[in-house]
């Protein structure tokens, strides 16, 4: 997949049929996944899904019911959270009120039994890597958010971890501060080389920072993969709708070759053409994914037969950078297409009601789930 | 709206006047009073210190005061320290078998009147001195541990709500790097919670300094606290040294209150 900097180490990090239970509730459910050294991994799911169980898992703060841990090399399980070569930057950042900048990071560094001048020495130029020198004598109480999340960002790198923890890393900033921390944290993080497995339900958060991201939903994982390969070849309708919008078509195989599939679909009122072949039989229901951005408006009937619609534009919404055009069509499905807003003005902009066309490139639909 | 203006702050102002009033005339009086040269209480004759020296001059009373003293700083302490125990095992110990019932057990002698209390102190110690042979009769002992198990109701109560706001992530993090549950709760869990501990052993030394119904219960003819003195001595006609008295302890109380104001001020900046 990636080339990664350190090939002798192909999994670094290694779940095996992971499975924490809660009385009846299993959060976690039978999970296997390796990370290499050095990369950025994200678990993404909604609330509840069990990423951020895993992720207590990982440090140390529950056991396993079921599975192991290696890291490295060495088997984790059974190793309470204070004697695992790994730290955590916790949500909402858990810095100890009470302590300054300095006592903070200074606090993993003295349980290790480090004297006063080695700290120091330690304290300072790890408040030098993060920007935060200036301001080590101050309280947590007194830093804004950005400056909070340094200093606990750098209290969990201080002890030189093998693994790192994220816990929805910018859950706590605002979106603007968020957007230059995300590559921030990224940039100190590939610095160091550490490796670092992240929690969080914001997909663009993990599309940023991370190198692979898991899928997770119920305790399962659904999808590893680069970003791209999660946005662009979802193996589920599940992971379709869960990154990004999409519009999910139904259709029955009509003509199966080797190199293209035609669909029925009814909600099309026509036929789907799909540019790839496909395992699949005469007859087969398929979902078919089309990711608003990927299809096309047109006021006239484009010169293709197959893999486009009529319908009426019910729904503009403009949002800057690209417009959202909800058209209906004449089965009643409600298909979204988003426009580049390229130039400041359109000539002849789309309105509300007005009849179209919607077109998508054969090569444009992901064929997710057969059902 | 005009209305609203003019009456509203007015009232509010006069309703303020009222309670401060209804409070602090009573202590005002007593501080008043404690100056006065006359041997009667009520009635006003000069300014003297008169009553002041014959306080120190009471050794019966000063013991009093130094029995209570003492009595008041070792059974908050211990409150404290068994309070905290009992708070960590209601808030960081799960839901153990028997937690409720703990829990409702710890905070029962909030609800008992204190008559009981010490009726059962004494019956407890009576029959303990028979059959253990321990506490040897009655006396600071047994009044120290009555006050312990009193006090310590309250001080639980405050210990386990602060115990249960502190942010479990904290701990976490402690724990992360590399403390263990000892050190963790040492350094961590309990200077973030030393002003519910502090609170807890102030409230602790005042319930044990102001006790009157439990101390008589369980005390003996060598332990007289200063609450026993002063309402005996009360009986026969209330001695102007008493006012004298109160008006130093309300001093001590002021200064102290001042202090730790100004800690807390210095703290927060």
């Amino acid at each position: 997949m990636m080339s990664e900097p350190v090939a002798s180490h192909p999994s670094f990090l290694n779940l095996n049929g992971i499975v924490k239970r809660f009385g009846d509730f299993t959060a976690v459910d039978g999970i296997d996944l390796t990370v290499k050294q050095g990369e950025i991994f994200a678990l993404l799911g909604s609330s509840g899904c069990g990423k951020s169980t895993l992720l207590r898992l990982l440090g140390g703060f529950d056991q396993a019911t079921e599975g192991q841990i290696h890291l490295d090399g060495e088997c984790l399980n059974g190793l309470p959270a204070e004697q695992r070569p790994i730290n955590m930057m916790f949500q909402s950042y858990a810095l100890f009120p009470h302590m300054t900048v300095a006592q903070n990071l200074a606090y993993g560094l003295k349980r290790a039994g480090m004297k006063g001048r080695e700290i120091a020495i330690k304290v300072d130029d790890m408040l030098e890597r993060v920007q935060m020198a200036h301001l080590s004598g101050r309280k947590p109480s007194q830093l804004s958010g950005g400056q909070q999340q340094r200093v606990a960002l750098a209290r969990a790198l201080i002890k030189g971890p093998k693994l790192l923890l994220l816990d929805e890393p910018m859950g706590a900033l605002d979106k603007k501060l968020r957007a230059h921390m995300q590559l921030e944290i990224t940039r100190i993080i590939e610095d160091l080389g550490v490796t670092c497995v992240m929690v969080t339900h914001d997909q663009e958060e993990a599309m940023t920072m991370a190198d692979r991201v898991a899928i997770m939903d119920a305790g399962r994982i659904r999808q590893v993969g680069t970003p791209q390969e999660i946005y662009e070849q979802p193996n589920s309708r599940f992971v379709a709708e869960f990154i990004g919008s999409v519009n999910v078509l139904r259709g029955v195989v009509e003509r199966d070759r080797i190199d293209a599939v035609h669909l029925h679909c009814a909600e099309l009122s026509g036929n789907i053409y799909i540019g790839h072949g496909l395992t699949c039989h005469i007859g087969q229901q398929l979902s078919v994914a089309i990711r608003p951005e990927k299809a096309a408006l047109s006021r006239h009937r484009p010169a293709q037969s197959e893999n486009l619609s009529e319908g009426e534009i019910v729904d503009i919404a403009y949002m800057g950078a690209q417009s959202v055009y909800h058209v209906k069509l004449s089965s009643g499905f409600v298909f979204i297409v988003n426009l580049l807003n390229s130039q400041r003005t359109m000539a002849l902009p789309y309105q509300w009601g007005e009849k179209v066309w919607v077109y998508w490139a054969p090569d444009a639909t992901v064929v997710t789930e057969a059902q | 709206m005009k209305l609203n203006r003019i009456h509203w702050p007015s009232l509010s102002a006069s309703t303020m006047v009222l309670g401060v009033l209804f409070l602090y005339t009573p202590i005002v009086t007593l501080i008043f009073y404690s100056f006065n040269g006359s041997e009667r209480v009520n009635v006003w004759s000069e300014f003297s210190v008169h009553w002041y020296v014959e306080l120190f001059a009471n050794e019966a009373l000063m013991s009093a005061v130094w029995t209570s003293l003492k009595l008041a700083v070792s059974s908050a302490t211990m409150a404290v320290f068994l309070g905290t125990l009992a708070s960590v095992a209601l808030t960081r110990c799960g839901h153990f078998k028997g937690r409720y019932l703990f829990m409702g057990m710890i905070t029962a002698p909030l609800v008992m009147p204190d008559v009981i209390t010490g009726l059962s102190m004494l019956l407890l110690f009576v029959n303990m001195n028979e059959l253990v042979n321990w506490p040897e009769g009655r006396g600071m002992l047994t009044i120290w541990i009555a006050h312990v198990t009193f006090c310590m109701a309250f001080v639980t109560i405050i210990i386990s709500s602060r115990l249960r706001d502190v942010d479990l992530r904290l701990e976490d993090a402690a724990r992360d790097l590399g403390a263990g549950t000892l050190t963790t709760f040492c350094t961590i869990t309990l200077p973030i919670i030393a002003p519910a501990l502090i609170a807890g052993w102030m409230l602790a030394f005042t319930l044990s300094l102001d006790d009157l119904v439990i101390a008589s219960f369980v005390s003996g003819p060598s332990a007289t606290t200063l609450p026993m003195v002063v309402f005996s001595s009360v009986r026969m006609g209330v001695s102007p040294q008493i006012n004298a008295l109160a008006t130093l302890m309300i001093l001590a109380v002021f200064i102290t209150s001042l202090l730790s104001y100004q800690l807390v001020k210095k703290k927060a900046n």
